[in-house]
């Protein structure tokens, strides 16, 4: 028994890996519980906002758009259901809002083009 | 006449020289042991293929074992590894003797092919789970303590540090991490090799529906077993890019040697979650990963050779490493159990066992077990929590253990 290590050198190493894997993991359950903390109270402010699901005959127009607001929502519409119609399955379109903008068209094309196969 | 004997002297030259000659001339001594192994490696080929073990990693060690056991006339050409370190390696390289599978090796023994692996695995893996309950950490903390408690077991059977700390992380559960840091821990010197541990590694993780389930059974209580719990809360996908990138700062400013694994996994997590580099992402966990498989399996399957292979220090790992399964699992467990109290019943036990990092095999076995007491119980999500965490905790052990193991003297 114990011929090639020590038993104490055995116990040493086993308590301080013990004791290290715990504490690293504790800091990160700590890092990340402060995490939910931070995105509970981002989604609080949110959640007081009325719903914005409407049926389209009732979608209320946004308030930057300055042309005719039906002829936008229905090319809009007719846009995103020409792209989902390969599946067969029936669409309707309920709310249409605008995105928060984070990339700009042009950072998103050239992801897009970075994205596409080799042999297209 | 002279042309007959000539003939003759050919052929008999010819038989003497083939694998069949000269495991005969031999047989006593390394002969029967190249037989031996070659029917292991027909059996674990079986196992991968018909049984399905682990197939993506025991079908390449297999036949790494099968070649390396083939006998050859001039040892120095066969397909077995021939060094045991990188200095070894130098000395080979000059004599110029370098074989396929010693070339392949390299990259066991420089460490390189299990980090590009978890690169593969940090972009399949979802991190979501944990994000939203990260108080699975704590079942994935908890479940490596097998790691340590096999570590003790080697170290009562007579192993030394470097040996103990390379069987004691079998009870990781992860393939990758075990070669890792037997590649690095293991010399010329050890009695074991890494083939061993890889083939127990393997064997075990592929046996966890099997080893699991009545060491759930036998912790728990059937009220433990069907608490049903409370939906995970949604990620965002800031949390899930902040992620990878704090948890590789975190660990790798406290411990550096869990640097390199914990630093792969988290590349390739952050690839699969910032959505700009779909293509890298795709090719880490598809193309790149396959290529690293095919050759960190044949080559560490290549050190398996009979004299290395065949000894008693082969049935010690092979018995350590089911301890090391089971204590991983019992603790995980027993720790999911104080959680249930804490909590005031919350936390289902069984997902504590899914910190053994067989993803996603253990979390299944979570399931499976829970859908026992309650059809109802949809605990997979759950368990993923935990599951995951075992990697980056297994990973951490890992680093422990190559940081504490070489400097230790008996």
């Amino acid at each position: 028994m114990f011929s090639g290590i020590s038993i104490g050198n055995t116990m040493l190493i086993t308590a301080s890996g013990i004791v290290i894997v715990f504490l690293v993991l504790l800091l990160l359950i700590i890092i990340f519980a402060l995490f939910g903390l931070f995105s509970k109270i981002k989604s609080k402010p949110k959640d007081k906002k009325p719903a914005e699901v409407k049926p389209i005959t009732k979608v209320q127009p946004a308030a930057t758009v300055q042309n005719n607001d039906d002829e936008l929502i229905a090319v809009i519409s007719a846009a995103a259901l020409e792209y989902l119609s390969d599946d067969g399955k029936t669409y309707a379109v309920r709310s249409i809002k605008r995105s928060k903008g984070e990339r700009s068209p042009w950072a998103t094309a050239g992801i897009l083009q970075n994205n596409s196969s080799f042999t297209k | 006449m002279e042309f007959l004997t000539q003939f003759w002297d050919a052929i008999l030259k010819l038989v003497n020289e083939s694998g069949i000659g000269v495991m005969v001339a031999n047989f006593t001594s390394t002969g029967w042991q190249n037989l031996v192994m070659l029917g292991v490696a027909c059996l674990l080929i079986y196992l991968a293929i018909a049984k399905g073990f682990e197939p993506l990693l025991l079908l390449p060690i297999a036949f790494g074992m099968l070649l390396a056991n083939l006998p050859f006339m001039n040892p120095a050409e066969n397909l077995a590894v021939h060094y045991h370190d990188i200095p070894g390696f130098v000395e080979l390289f000059k004599t110029g003797d370098v074989t396929l599978i010693d070339m392949l090796y390299l990259g066991v023994k420089a460490g390189i092919y299990p980090p590009l692996i978890f690169l593969g695995v940090g972009a399949m893996t979802d991190f979501g789970p944990l994000i939203a309950n990260p108080k699975s950490f704590i079942l994935g903390a908890a479940a490596q303590i097998g790691i340590f408690a096999a570590f003790i077991g080697a170290a009562l059977l007579g192993f030394n540090a470097l040996e103990a700390g390379s069987i004691g992380i079998i009870g990781g559960a992860d393939g990758p991490t075990a070669i890792y840091v037997a590649s690095r821990l293991l010399n010329k010197d050890s009695s074991i090799q890494v083939g061993t541990i890889a083939v127990a590694a393997y064997s075990y993780m592929a046996l966890v529906p099997l080893i699991q389930p009545p060491i759930m059974r036998l912790l728990t209580t059937k009220k433990e077993r069907s608490v049903v719990m409370e939906q995970l809360r949604p990620v965002s996908k800031t949390e899930k890019i902040l992620f990878p990138i704090l948890v590789t700062i975190v660990v790798s400013l406290i411990l550096p040697s869990a640097a390199s694994l914990v630093g792969m996994l988290m590349l390739g997590n952050l690839m699969r979650e910032s959505g700009v580099v779909d293509r890298l992402s795709k090719t880490a966990q598809n193309e790149l990963m396959n290529i690293i498989v095919i050759m960190l399996g044949l080559s560490v399957g290549a050190t398996t050779d009979g004299p290395s292979f065949l000894k008693l220090e082969t049935l010690k790992v092979v018995g350590l490493g089911l301890f090391a399964f089971a204590m991983g699992t019992a603790f995980g467990v027993l720790f999911g159990k104080i959680m249930y109290l804490f909590t005031g019943g919350k936390i289902n036990p069984l997902i504590g066992s899914a910190g053994v990092s067989a993803v996603p095999m253990a979390a299944r076995v979570s399931q499976k077990v829970g859908q026992e007491e309650n059809p109802g119980n949809f605990l997979l999500m759950h368990a993923m929590g935990p599951n995951v965490a075992g990697v980056i905790g297994s990973a951490v052990a890992a680093g422990v253990l190559l940081s504490m193991c070489p400097n230790i003297n008996i």
